[in-house]
């Protein structure tokens, strides 16, 4: 067998179990909850693969982006009456322009300053945006009643409620994700980004709008991060999504330049997500399910920074 | 005039403060090129030690060294276990380890201490500055006098001092100043000690004055990044004029609300981060250079 008969056995044995095991008996409800709390961060990570790894920008305010995508399909849904899966689309429009708004302030600073300037802008969601309550809707976070596909006895019907359906929602998502952000990087926009992630002037200078490409990577990256805070309000609408669990940055993969970079492989993304949840799992019991948002990123910081080379081997 | 007078003097507290941590903020970023977030979190380590010991009867002199050091120790580990190691990826990643470090010091102190706020103790003295009908109390107003000590302090070591000129010299050039026998490694550690010492004071002071939580002290930083910031990062007396900035603009945002017109807009929760964040976008702003490439009409897409 060859290594790629090899790796494809391996992915079809992957994909298979994913989609299996929640069917099988005796599986604790809570890992289902995880599973899918694994499917939303995984969508956040790619956000941030994609911003770091494959355009080359620092963002240190990607979970206000997915506070936005958030808190703005909410406010669709309470007001609007939008519902599932069109909240989605609200969530990830909502990101996407959240975040080309950042990308006009990247036009101007780069690097360090870039980390600042996305650090305050997180700092300005947090203190300001997300306790205003035209957007929030309430001081302590918002809430959305649990979703329905068709109606109740109907065919076809599915209550989003039930974790199992969701789980397969949410997983098909994540799915979508990782398809468009591996193949996104092979297209000519994700040469594009390449090239300006090398050198913006050497970019230029092929031809490369480096304005308009710059902007069209945060704004994607923003539309991910936007549809993971949507997908997450939908999987947990009876908890809410308060201002205290956005806070500050998801966990980001690596940012490392040497050789090939290992932060724009969309494994990366799997890793961090899966590494976020496997945390979780095993945080303190009490109170693990109302405080994980928080903990979890914190644990992730950490484990990048102190595990650098456990993060996708540059092959 | 009275009024205008009394939120002048509401604002210093808060210039003091910004100082004290912003001088931080310059002097490890001369020495090694990284912009230390982690800095609220040696403020936060600082203060909490400080508070431990206290409950543990120490004497509050003792107390407030031992938290001082604490602040210092963290700028060593943060150094060693996150900037150092981390060089070879550039300033950038060293910065956003520093995030890491930050994130670890509240979760940290969030499993000891709890996120309730606790009442540190009081520093500086007791009483107040009564102007017209309101009072200023000294457990806040001295924060000012001791940030303008201690920034007197730094100065005078980075400008008159052997040690000073060593960190300067390896800030700017590494391998000459290791040619000139002054080893970079260490100058950037004693950057980080009394970088991590700095921000151990104003975290002490700042807590004695707003009690403590693992919160308000290591995110409450952030301005002070935005004094650093406007100081240019390599400038002393810039960055004691960013604080200045920085502290009025936000002391003064709850008197702005009694203007027509304005008042709406500045008035409610968050405001004075508001306008803090709206001032420290505009000056990166203008600090970053456009875009070379900013005309080029492109076809590649």
């Amino acid at each position: 067998m060859t290594a790629t008969q090899r790796s494809t056995l391996l992915r079809t044995l992957l994909l298979s179990a994913l989609v299996v095991w929640p069917v099988l008996p005796h599986v604790p409800y809570d890992f289902l909850n995880t599973a899918i709390l694994a499917c939303d961060y995984c969508v956040v990570a790619l956000s941030l693969v994609l911003l770091i790894g494959i355009v080359g920008q620092i963002s240190l305010c990607q979970a206000a982006l997915v506070g936005m995508g958030a808190f703005v399909s909410a406010l669709a849904t309470n007001k609007a009456h939008v519902h599932f899966p069109f909240t989605l689309v609200v969530g990830t429009v909502a990101g996407a322009l959240t975040a080309a708004l950042i990308g006009v302030v990247a036009l101007r600073v780069r690097g360090l300053y870039l980390a600042v300037a996305t650090l305050i802008f997180g700092y300005l969601c947090d203190q300001y945006l997300f306790g205003q309550t035209w957007l929030v809707q309430n001081a302590s976070g918002t809430s959305i009643p649990f979703e329905n596909i068709g109606k109740p006895g109907t065919i076809p019907s599915f209550d989003l409620s039930d974790a199992h359906i969701f789980y397969y929602v949410a997983l098909g998502i994540a799915a979508l994700s990782l398809y468009s952000v591996a193949n996104l990087r092979e297209s000519r926009i994700g040469r594009a980004f390449a090239a300006v992630r090398g050198s913006e002037v050497a970019a230029a200078s092929l031809g490369i709008n480096v304005v308009r490409i710059k902007l069209l990577g945060f704004a994607c990256a923003g539309a991910l991060a936007g549809l993971g805070g949507a997908l997450t309000l939908v999987g947990q609408p009876d908890r809410g999504t308060g201002p205290v669990q956005l806070r500050q940055v998801a966990g980001f993969p690596r940012h490392r330049r040497r050789r090939r970079a290992p932060e724009s492989r969309w494994g990366c993304g799997l890793l961090a997500a899966v590494r976020a949840t496997r945390w979780g799992a095993v945080l303190p019991l009490a109170n693990a399910r109302r405080l994980s948002g928080r903990h979890l990123r914190r644990i992730t910081h950490l484990s990048s920074a102190v595990l650098p080379r456990r993060l996708g081997r540059p092959s | 005039m009275g009024t205008l007078l009394l939120y002048i003097v509401l604002s210093l507290p808060l210039v003091g403060a910004y100082a004290l941590l912003g001088l931080g903020i310059t002097v490890i970023y001369q020495a090694s090129r990284v912009l230390n977030l982690a800095h609220g979190a040696m403020a936060m380590g600082g203060a909490y030690t400080t508070y431990q010991m206290s409950r543990w009867g120490v004497p509050l002199a003792f107390a407030v060294a031992a938290g001082i050091v604490m602040g210092a120790l963290m700028g060593v580990i943060v150094e060693r276990v996150f900037v150092r190691q981390l060089r070879s990826s550039g300033p950038t990643t060293q910065t956003v380890g520093t995030v890491a470090a930050l994130s670890a010091a509240i979760a940290v102190a969030s499993r000891v201490w709890g996120t309730l706020p606790v009442n540190a103790p009081h520093v500086l003295p007791k009483g107040a500055l009564t102007i017209g009908d309101g009072f200023v109390p000294w457990t806040k107003l001295g924060i000012f006098p001791v940030s303008l000590v201690g920034a007197a302090i730094l100065f005078a070591l980075f400008k008159y001092t052997d040690i000073g000129l060593a960190m300067r010299g390896a800030a700017q050039n590494r391998r000459g100043a290791a040619l000139r026998g002054v080893d970079p490694d260490r100058t950037a550690m004693l950057a980080w000690i009394l970088g991590g010492a700095f921000a151990a004071l104003a975290g002490i002071l700042l807590a004695g004055g707003t009690g403590l939580d693992p919160f308000s002290v290591s995110l409450g930083v952030l301005p002070a990044f935005v004094a650093a910031l406007i100081g240019g990062l390599e400038s002393m007396p810039g960055v004691c004029l960013g604080a200045f900035i920085v502290g009025t603009v936000q002391g003064m945002v709850p008197a702005l609300s009694q203007v027509p017109g304005v008042g709406t807009l500045v008035s409610g929760q968050g405001a004075p981060e508001l306008v803090l964040s709206v001032l420290a976008l505009f000056v990166m702003a203008l600090r970053g250079a456009r875009l070379v490439t900013g005309d080029v009409r492109g076809e590649a897409l």
